[in-house]
């Protein structure tokens, strides 16, 4: 490992190389854990892949296959899809079918009869209009899943929103330890600092008596 | 059709306090089965955690349990909080 490279960070005691900083991001968000594996942090890749594509499909067990999708449209803000996106390349297929579904969608915001979405429906926008409080496709998802609707929207959104600690991690190495923590270091250094000195002092008023 | 409904809706009876204190009981009381959801959850996150901000497995290990008991010593006290606001209001 290159020692002195300008990428080279010392974190616990340990040299890590981050190598491409930006490709290793990239990395990141495309896969979590994969920019971590290409800068050889291959525990702290495996860690990663396991939590957050585990959160990811379990969103997906507990919700079905519509807790992720992306549609900004009037009544229909999917503001989630922002934070679920943070998990890269699983969040791309909703972008393909929102595009699909914003070309057959006609002026007056209403889905075209002919509209039919790709991979049996999978991460695919609600047929529109949406309305809140009215029995369209949206309201349909939850009274098929109830809470898990819910719930597996939550576990995507919390996947992504991890994904971008993981990403800052890749491009920057590991975050700042609290500020609780951090004091608790120095005072522990502070300690160890004073012992230190008074053994030196103690040692230099011997010399001086003999 | 309209004055009909806000008719209908103005005859009906007010609930009784005893069946809004009843209805506050169920949406307090959900069901434990809800509270499995949260144990993925919780490993995933201080997980993720302790490993942005450690390199070494044992420290992000422990940050990690660090992170997990202090989540959920924080969740449990606002449940006993809304709990003790449910039993009290």
């Amino acid at each position: 490992m290159p020692s002195d490279s300008p990428t080279t960070i010392a974190v616990d005691g340990q040299r890590v190389d981050l190598r491409n900083r930006s490709l290793a991001a990239f990395l990141a968000w495309l896969v979590p854990g994969l920019g971590h594996m290409y800068q050889g942090r291959y525990t702290k890749g495996c860690l990663f892949f396991v939590c957050i594509l585990s959160a990811w499909i379990l969103g997906f067990a507990v919700g079905g296959s519509h807790v992720v999708y992306a549609s900004w449209q009037p009544g229909d803000k999917r503001w989630h899809y922002l934070l679920q996106a943070g998990a890269g390349a699983v969040a791309m297929p909703a972008m393909v079918q929102g595009n699909k579904m914003r070309k057959f969608t006609d002026e007056r915001g209403v889905t075209r009869k002919n509209y039919k979405p790709l991979w049996g429906g999978f991460m695919a926008p609600p047929f529109r209009p949406v309305v809140e409080s009215e029995a369209d496709q949206v309201a349909a998802w939850y009274a098929q899943k109830g809470a898990g609707y819910e719930m597996g929207t939550w576990y995507t959104v919390i996947a992504g929103l991890l994904n971008i600690l993981v990403i800052y991690d890749a491009y920057g190495g590991p975050l700042a330890v609290p500020i609780s923590g951090r004091k608790k270091e120095k005072q522990e250094e502070d300690d160890e600092d004073e012992a230190d000195s008074s053994a030196g002092n103690t040692e230099s008023k011997g010399s001086q008596s003999s | 059709m309209k004055q009909i409904l806000l008719r209908e809706i103005r005859s009906r009876k007010a609930p009784s306090q005893a069946n809004l204190r009843e209805a506050n009981k169920t949406m307090v009381s959900i069901s434990p089965t809800y509270l499995l959801y949260y144990i993925p959850l919780i490993i995933a996150i201080s997980v993720v955690f302790g490993a942005t901000r450690h390199e070494d497995t044992s420290l992000i290990l422990r940050h990690s349990w660090h992170t997990a008991r202090w989540i959920t010593g924080f969740m449990a006290i606002i449940f006993v909080v809304l709990c003790v606001l449910d039993w009290w209001a």
